[in-house]
């Protein structure tokens, strides 16, 4: 990285194989990321594709097997937990049931032993943060869900953390309070200025919160970029079909210069993309379907059938049979309300705008 | 999340690891060893000389010419031990199961209640839960009283050292062990199930028996083991209850450390008795335990 | 989750039945230790006399006292070693834990007459001479796996987080203990001391095969009384002997119902 300042958590070639021998489970397979001060960091992937581990890995609740994690620029290999300047907040919450809001709020500060004065101090702060003044003396059972992770927040806040990091913490609220937390989350991290590192397996939660996003499958980062980057331009098959709908297409590609390639999907039908590739090689397409131009009667563009018309609000998907044997699908929104030309069995043209077409690895 | 620190804290199990063996693992050994020891001429047991005549002796008695001839007395208390502990796991499973079934049906706010209630008894003392069944049953103790009273009979029933006074010892004692079981299995069973078996057209009794006691089995099997192991080796039940006239292993074994002073044949009848309770463990672990993991 | 399309009829009735075959024999029995008459099933008026008997009779306070003292030291041990086993095999699997625990279930497998004649050779064999001490060692052991099963169900309970989340707020592991572990845990060790106790003090036949001429529990002085005969004095102290347990039992269904 170029800044000078040291990344906030950088994450080198770290792999962790639970159990030995032939058992062994690798759940993280060198994986390197670097981490920018005061960022919004997600790891995003489907359950078991490591994001947890790493961020356990992060927080000292396990060792790495092999490569080293770096905080602030300080190695923490061996560091426990309690050595660590990063706070967790669980997706459990794992508040202290035998504690009030404010002793909870209080352990990690009583823990490093500040005086009483600031404790307090801090305490009253930071349920102020967090919006639940008032609620001190209360013990975890007698609060609602959202209030708990509000709790949560708030104690690991508290400390003071260089990283603070969230292990799917919204994921045990209902969707109403979910998208206020979100909300809730992103102005504490303005408010505070500190680097969160969020997992999550929602995609929709991921693009909305994130500044960067790392996605992760079977141990390994596949992309990291912008919620735009990994949205528009995904570099992976799994990354196009993990994050929303995509049409994915076998194809050759047979031609290229310098405003990019065209590749035969079938016999008739050619697509051309912003990307180069070599002539001869056999490529994975995927397009958006939003992306996909759909027109009754256009000069250009490649024939295709419709098969099903499905209504979905704010738009509508129209599956279609590209060239006899290709599935594909179309999103069209429904700004003219849900009065749409197309039904099963219509001829219709299909076009896609070169950079909406992209190439990604399998 | 095996880190170094998770390994050695499996230390910690060591102390009560070392009592348990030192103190019942190696007797249960030692027991073993003496039962093929020669009896000492003053009861005892002669270190180094090995025999199985403790063994020999639960069929056979050496007459005055040191000859085997059969004797069956060991053997009838043996079969007393196993047709007593039998019909007591036969009677407290017809009591037990329609009670467990009318305590899993019970409204949950009641449910928690009913549950205490079968184990207090459970945990009083065997020893008070036995006497009181003297009071009850002994010669115009409130039994007789009672049948008097509604004029069924007159004179004593002569009930109490009988074994069928032992019978309702034991049935009395052993009950909640097997209510408990039942009672787990039936409140996990999904409900729904029988619903299902209803709207299919199973009548009442239909979906009991096709649906409910097949699912409740474990708890079922769980329970009569529960019985039939603690009945085989009762003692205090038949010693009070039973009045020297219904012996059962228990007071047999018992005896040979008192009055008969036979060490090696006690550690005999003990390791049978022994031996008999752990097979009985082992047909039901390789029955009714689910493989590792199967059932999280 | 019970259907109230199941019904069976009579269901009620069995379960009250049942109730009253359960509890009847040990109300009589409480009834009649308030009888006056020394004639023990002949109820002729109301006394506390009997009671009176009983505290003022020394060998059954020696007994008691003797009682007490074993199952105070058998069942504090008891939960102690329970209490680390527990800890040793805290959230593990496998095969270690699973011989562990077959170890610690040993005493509820073994039948109870088995367990004293093995322990009373034992005890002979190695030249220790039978008393308070030999019972308590018996005691100990068969404590162990009573005062383990509530506290390790305990443990088991407890999220695993709670134990990470002290660690990530810079607790130590001896602080995490203490302020963390230790608290959550107290209901399941209080329950099991509990249990512990009231099944050595109500144990008999292991007792009666080692105890000695000098260590004379409470069960084994019951029940020589019981074997000279029924006696209005013995409806007293089994009376007594059954409230201690009932407390108990309920002292410890309460508190391991806490803050579940």
């Amino acid at each position: 990285m170029a800044d000078k300042a040291p990344a906030a958590v950088e994450v080198v070639a770290v792999s962790k194989r639970f159990g030995s021998g032939a058992d062994a489970v690798v759940a993280l397979d060198e994986v390197s990321l670097a981490l920018r001060p005061n960022e919004f960091f997600t790891l995003l992937g489907p359950s078991g594709c490591g994001k947890t581990t790493l961020l356990r890995l992060i927080a000292g609740f396990e060792q790495p097997s092999a490569g080293q994690i770096l905080i602030d620029g300080e190695p923490v290999a061996g560091l426990p937990p309690y050595r660590r300047p990063v706070n967790t907040v669980f997706q459990s919450y794992a508040l202290f049931p035998h504690m009030t809001v404010a002793q909870n709020v209080a352990f990690g500060l009583e823990m490093r032993r500040r005086p009483a004065a600031e404790i307090a101090a801090t305490v009253a702060e930071m349920l102020a943060l967090v919006r639940l003044g008032g609620l001190e003396a209360r013990r975890p059972a007698q609060l609602s869900g959202g209030q708990q992770q509000r709790v949560a927040l708030a104690r690991a806040l508290a400390n003071h953390p260089k990283v603070l990091l969230l292990d799917e913490p919204l994921s045990a609220l209902d969707l109403k309070l979910r998208k206020e937390m979100q909300a809730e989350l992103k102005r504490i991290q303005h408010a505070t200025g500190l680097t969160f590192v969020f997992v999550t397996h929602d995609q929709g939660e991921a693009l909305t919160m994130s500044d960067r996003i790392a996605v992760m499958s079977g141990g390994r980062v596949l992309q990291v970029g912008t919620p735009e980057d990994i949205y528009e331009r995904p570099t992976h098959r799994f990354v196009a079909d993990f994050i929303g709908d995509t049409n994915l297409l076998e194809a050759e590609c047979i031609a290229h210069d310098a405003s990019g390639s065209r590749c035969r999907v079938a016999d008739g039908i050619e697509i051309a993309t912003a990307q180069s590739a070599a002539v001869g090689t056999r490529v994975t397409l995927a397009i958006r379907p939003e992306r996909v131009e759909l027109a009754r009667a256009a000069p250009t563009g490649w024939p295709a059938r419709v098969e099903s018309v499905t209504y979905f609000g704010t738009d509508t998907t129209v599956q279609m049979m590209l060239g006899g044997a290709v599935t594909f699908q179309a999103r069209v929104q429904n700004r003219n309300g849900a009065v749409h030309a197309f039904a099963p069995g219509d001829t219709v043209r299909v076009s896609a705008p070169p950079d909406a077409v992209r190439i990604v690895a399998d | 999340m095996a880190s170094p620190a998770r390994s050695g804290r499996m230390l910690l199990t060591a102390p009560a690891l070392a009592i348990i063996v030192a103190f019942m693992l190696l007797p249960l050994l030692l027991m073993a060893y003496i039962s093929i020891l020669e009896k000492g001429p003053a009861g005892g047991v002669r270190w180094g000389a090995h025999t199985v005549e403790a063994y020999v002796a639960f069929l056979f008695e050496r007459d005055l010419a040191d000859e085997l001839v059969l004797n069956t007395d060991y053997l009838r208390i043996f079969l007393r031990s196993f047709w007593l502990a039998g019909l007591t796991t036969l009677i407290t499973l017809a009591i037990g199961f329609p009670t467990a079934l009318g305590m899993a049906l019970a409204p949950p706010r009641w449910r928690t209640f009913l549950i205490f209630l079968v184990t207090v008894p459970f945990w009083a003392n065997l020893l008070v839960r036995n006497y009181a069944w003297i009071i009850l049953l002994r010669n115009n103790g409130l039994v007789d009283q009672a049948r008097h009273a509604v004029g069924l009979g007159s004179g004593p029933l002569d009930l109490l050292y009988t074994p069928v006074a032992v019978l309702i010892g034991l049935v009395y004692s052993y009950l909640p062990f097997m209510v408990l079981p039942i009672f787990a299995s039936l409140e996990k069973l999904d409900w729904r199930l029988v619903e299902a078996a209803f709207d299919l057209g199973a009548r009442r009794w239909q979906a009991l028996r096709r649906i409910v006691v097949p699912l409740a089995m474990p708890g079922i099997v769980a329970g009569c083991i529960l019985v039939f192991i603690p009945g085989l080796g009762a003692f205090i039940t038949p010693e009070l209850l039973g009045g020297g006239k219904a012996l059962m292993i228990g007071n047999l074994i018992q005896s040979q450390f008192g009055a008969a002073r036979n060490w090696p044949f006690g550690a005999a009848l003990s390791f049978a008795l022994l031996a008999l309770v752990l097979l009985a463990m082992l047909a039901y672990l390789l029955r009714y335990r689910a493989p590792p993991g199967a059932e999280r | 989750m019970s259907p109230s399309s199941l019904r069976f009829p009579g269901l009620r009735a069995v379960l009250a039945s049942f109730f009253v075959y359960l509890y009847l024999p040990i109300i009589v029995l409480v009834v009649l230790s308030f009888n006056a008459s020394p004639q023990a099933t002949i109820w002729t008026g109301f006394s506390i006399d009997w009671y009176g008997r009983v505290l003022d009779n020394p060998d059954l306070m020696r007994a008691f006292r003797n009682s007490l003292l074993i199952a105070t030291t058998a069942a504090v041990g008891a939960t102690v070693l329970a209490t680390l086993a527990a800890l040793g095999t805290q959230r593990r699997q496998g095969g270690a834990v699973d011989a562990v625990n077959a170890v610690i279930a040993l005493p509820l497998v073994v039948p109870e007459i088995v367990t004293a004649v093995a322990s009373l050779l034992f005890f002979i064999m190695i030249g220790l001479r039978l008393g308070l001490g030999t019972v308590i060692l018996a005691h100990l052991v068969f404590c162990i796996p009573f005062a383990y099963l509530p506290i390790r169900a305990r443990l088991e309970g407890m999220d695993a987080a709670l134990e990470e989340a002290a660690a990530d707020l810079y607790a130590t592991p001896a602080a995490t203990f203490r302020r963390v572990t230790l608290p959550l845990l107290w209901p399941g060790l209080l329950s099991g001391l509990m249990l512990a106790f009231i099944i050595s003090l109500d144990d008999f036949v292991i007792t009666y095969f080692v105890s000695g001429p000098g260590a004379t529990t409470l069960p084994v002085y019951i029940f020589g009384m019981i074997r000279i005969g029924v006696s209005p004095e013995v409806n007293a102290v089994s009376s007594l002997i059954l409230l201690i347990s009932i407390a108990f039992v309920a002292a410890s269904w309460v508190i391991g119902r806490l803050k579940r």
